[in-house]
């Protein structure tokens, strides 16, 4: 009897420990301004100030179910995003940084980049001429991002002709970029 | 000579903000940075000459005036009012650790869509 309890406690402490060097304990998500700061994917420590001034808050999925984490929230805990997550993520950013990447995609695919890179979008206003789509950066009060008008300013001609996208504050302030 | 000058740099600056609110409503602080209006006026005084140039575009009729909290959308405020509103330095920059700030927007009375 004292057998099949033991081996039952050794399978038991074998599992836990599986789990643990897997890397995705239980997570309890914490704001991270509440913590001392965070580990990443693959174990490096983020300080608590450098992640609330990352400016994405993606939805990163968890390698595994039922975990997901939410921007900063990514904290506490051991969360293994997936792969496809953070690069999506990552790469949305990425692109977004650089106007010769964004130059000819279509408004959607600047939306759909924006969405995945955690950028705070505000529809163009009803009664505007010129309709546009802001996106900002969180954490920036709204002074730094993009806008986009899809239909581009009427009745002028060059890049504000069509549709197109501009930078306003950030290390792109003031620049367009043409869009298809 | 130097008129003539202050003139043609005057009637640039109005242009570059009108051209920049044809494309959204602008806070004011945006406007303040942009390459294309510092262009117009330099980067030394760019504040006073854009409050001048945003106060004759008001009184003209060209341009309206709006003031909201930053994450809200703003009201459109009274010639008057915004005019007298233009000449506080408070405007021109942004605060962006103040929670509460409030801002000023202005927007070329062409891009507003005139519902009938």
């Amino acid at each position: 009897m004292l057998t099949v309890r033991a081996r039952r406690l050794v399978l038991l402490l074998a599992a836990l420990t599986a789990l643990l060097l897997a890397g995705c304990g239980s997570i309890a998500p914490t704001p991270a301004i509440h913590g001392l700061g965070a580990q990443n994917r693959v174990g490096a420590f983020i300080p608590a100030d450098q992640l609330l001034a990352q400016p994405t808050t993606p939805e990163i999925p968890c390698s595994r179910p039922g975990s997901t984490a939410s921007g900063v929230q990514v904290a506490a805990g051991f969360c293994v995003a997936t792969e496809e997550g953070l690069s999506a993520a990552t790469n949305s950013v990425d692109v977004l940084a650089n106007p010769s990447d964004v130059e000819g995609l279509t408004p959607q695919q600047v939306d759909d980049l924006a969405q995945n890179a955690g950028y705070e979008v505000k529809p163009g206003k009803a009664s505007a001429a010129n309709p546009a789509t802001r996106y900002y950066l969180p954490g920036t009060n709204n002074s730094e991002g993009f806008r986009v008008l899809p239909e581009g300013v009427a009745g002028q001609g060059g890049v504000k002709g069509g549709a197109y996208l501009r930078y306003f504050g950030g290390p792109n302030n003031g620049i367009r970029v043409p869009l298809s | 000579m130097a008129s003539e000058s202050h003139f043609r740099s005057g009637a640039s600056l109005r242009a570059a903000l009108l051209a920049l609110g044809l494309e959204d409503w602008i806070p004011i602080p945006e406007a303040v940075g942009n390459p294309e209006v510092l262009e117009t006026v330099g980067t030394r005084d760019a504040k006073d000459a854009i409050s001048r140039a945003l106060t004759e575009l008001v009184q003209a009729g060209a341009i309206q005036i709006y003031r909201g909290r930053w994450d809200a959308d703003p009201e459109v405020v009274s010639p008057h009012e915004a005019a007298e509103l233009l000449k506080d330095e408070q405007w021109y920059s942004f605060r962006v650790n103040d929670p509460q700030e409030e801002r000023l927007y202005f927007v070329n009375v062409e891009n507003i869509r005139h519902e009938s």
